[in-house]
């Protein structure tokens, strides 16, 4: 069934579903928050005081993504807007809970972010996939309190495609299906080029000023004009605009042991901002974490790193080993680790090209709660001696340190009171659960 | 992972000839968790503030167990919301249509040491 580079084979035509969560952060803070149901909600990254997650009456204020706060500030405020400080531990706990219902749908899971999943489902024999997503979205949101999109195509990218239609279409209730001709070329006649899956605003504003503005127009070209004008990854994905899945779902298998599970990511530009930074090793995060639970394994320490270009006149390559307080597999404790380890490394106004994720000392669940050093060499004790050390300097820091924190990343007494505005561990800490009065 | 451990004894079994009585129990030390939680995905908790439900044995400081994922049954107590609060009630069979359901209640957490 499966390819050595754990890709997948199948012998029908793959059918893929993409459920992507609905303003992500924004739903995970709503669900113990009901007073929160339909009210303007806005989070903001933990380092630098940017907008991350906007509700749709945020978006309806226009407020653009990624925003820094200050600027919509004023806005925000006057239509009453509840902020919040990103909570990692929060989101990753319900990125968990949503793999783990799909899960229960679908044979093969690719956790692509915090928020979105591939899903493989030919061998499904789902006569009315369309219904067959509404349904899926009703159980998720059901179990989970988060809404989600599901787009169904014949590739990756028109499932993408799809699940962006959802969005914007409130009659397709939570689902849409583009496996037949009509509703794909509704929805390719509907789509900007540049929010096509792997386009992106840059060549996308290029292909636009060619006549190729809407995804239907980019399924008209050639393949050679495609290959000149957008290399191998947009000849690529033209062919999956054209229901020609070129872009496998990657899932890993269940029974090979590894004894370390990385993730990284050339950004393809240099990234200076720490939300983005951020977003990207907490869906790190999310893959790694997911893949543990699958092989039935946990990680002890995890490795976050950041890398500057090859070329770059002052390089700047940190890396911190983060221990964890106890073997895990868990998203929330993986993500709001590894997002605070960033902090540790990220050298304020530096630009990166590259970030990564390494967990290793892996061990099966079975054997995790056995000590993880048992046999203390020489070398082992040095090893330990170091990283306990760059553990006391994160938690002396996280303590009474983390106002320096603070200061150091943006420098604003009006962004630190947002700070406070971090919502409780509702499902990491007995001490944070949610209260009900009963009266 | 239950199953593959059952897969695993059954081949040890065939591989020793005879069978091994201490690998032949499948007893497993009792885990609360097993009990309480049914879907790991919808299982919530919250805890109890206020001694309005007393008389139905849920005190402050009690810890509810709250399962998303079941539909609800009469005789449930469950976890709604009216006006953007949480509110604990019981479900006699007919939906009141004030109330939206967040949750069903499945295990009350009462401490009897303090």
């Amino acid at each position: 069934m499966k390819s050595k580079n754990g890709s997948l084979k199948t012998a029908k035509t793959p059918v893929f579903a993409l459920v992507d969560c609905n303003n992500f952060f924004v739903s995970c803070e709503r669900v113990f928050r009901p007073d929160l149901k339909d009210k303007p909600v806005a989070v903001l990254s933990n380092n630098d005081g940017v907008v991350v997650a906007r509700s749709n009456e945020v978006k309806a204020m226009k407020v653009p993504m990624a925003t820094p706060y200050f600027k919509v500030k004023d806005i925000l405020r006057k239509n009453g807007t509840q902020l919040f400080s990103a909570n990692f531990a929060l989101y990753g706990d319900f990125s968990r809970r949503i793999v783990e219902v799909l899960e229960t749908a679908a044979p093969y899971v690719e956790v692509y972010s915090v928020d979105e999943s591939f899903l493989e489902v030919s061998s499904l024999e789902i006569e009315d996939y369309q219904k067959w997503g509404q349904e899926l979205a009703t159980k998720v949101e059901r179990y989970t309190g988060i809404p989600v999109s599901v787009g169904i195509g014949p590739s990756k990218t028109l499932a993408k495609a799809a699940s962006e239609y959802v969005k914007k279409h409130p009659e397709t209730k939570g689902a849409y299906d583009v496996t037949e001709v009509t509703p794909r070329k509704k929805m390719l006649k509907w789509l900007p080029v540049e929010d096509v899956w792997g386009v992106g605003r840059a060549l996308g504003s290029r292909l636009s000023n060619r006549g190729v503005k809407t995804a239907y127009d980019l399924t008209q070209v050639s393949e050679d004009w495609a290959l000149k004008t957008m290399t191998i990854r947009g000849l690529k994905t033209l062919r999956e605009l054209k229901c020609e899945s070129n872009i496998p779902l990657e899932t890993n298998s269940k029974h090979s042991q590894q004894k370390s599970i990385s993730a990284t990511r050339s950004f393809g530009i240099t990234v200076r901002a720490p939300y983005q930074l951020e977003s990207a090793v907490a869906n790190f995060a999310a893959r790694i974490a997911y893949n543990l639970r699958r092989k039935g394994q946990v990680a002890s320490e995890v490795v976050v790193f950041l890398r500057s270009g090859v070329k770059d006149v002052h390089q700047h390559n940190p890396s911190i080993n983060v221990r964890l307080s106890f073997a895990t597999s868990d998203t929330a404790i993986l993500t709001a680790s590894v997002v605070k380890g960033l902090s540790q490394i990220i050298k304020s106004g530096h630009g990166y090209k590259r970030a990564g994720l390494v967990v290793h000392k892996l061990l099966l669940v079975e054997a995790s709660q056995l000590p993880i050093i048992d046999t203390p060499t020489e070398e082992i004790i040095g090893k330990s001696e170091r990283l306990m050390s760059v553990m006391d300097d994160i938690n002396k820091r996280w303590g009474k340190g983390s106002l320096a924190i603070a200061r150091e990343a943006i420098g604003r007494t009006d962004w630190q009171s947002k700070r406070e505005n971090k919502s409780p561990a509702y499902t990491t800490s007995w001490a944070e659960i949610p209260v009900i009065t009963l009266k | 992972m239950k199953k593959s451990d059952e897969d695993d004894s059954d081949k040890r079994a065939v591989h020793l000839g005879f069978p091994n009585p201490a690998m032949e129990s499948t007893d497993i030390p009792l885990d609360l968790n097993k009990m309480i939680v049914k879907n790991r995905s919808s299982t919530f908790y919250m805890r109890v503030e206020g001694s309005f439900w007393e008389e139905m044995d849920i005190h402050s400081g009690d810890i509810l167990a709250i399962d998303r994922g079941l539909e609800l049954r009469s005789g449930d107590i469950f976890v709604g919301t009216v006006d953007g609060e949480f509110v604990l009630n019981k479900f006699t069979g007919s939906h009141d249509e004030e109330i939206d359901l967040w949750g069903v209640v499945t295990y009350v957490i009462h401490k009897t040491r303090s």
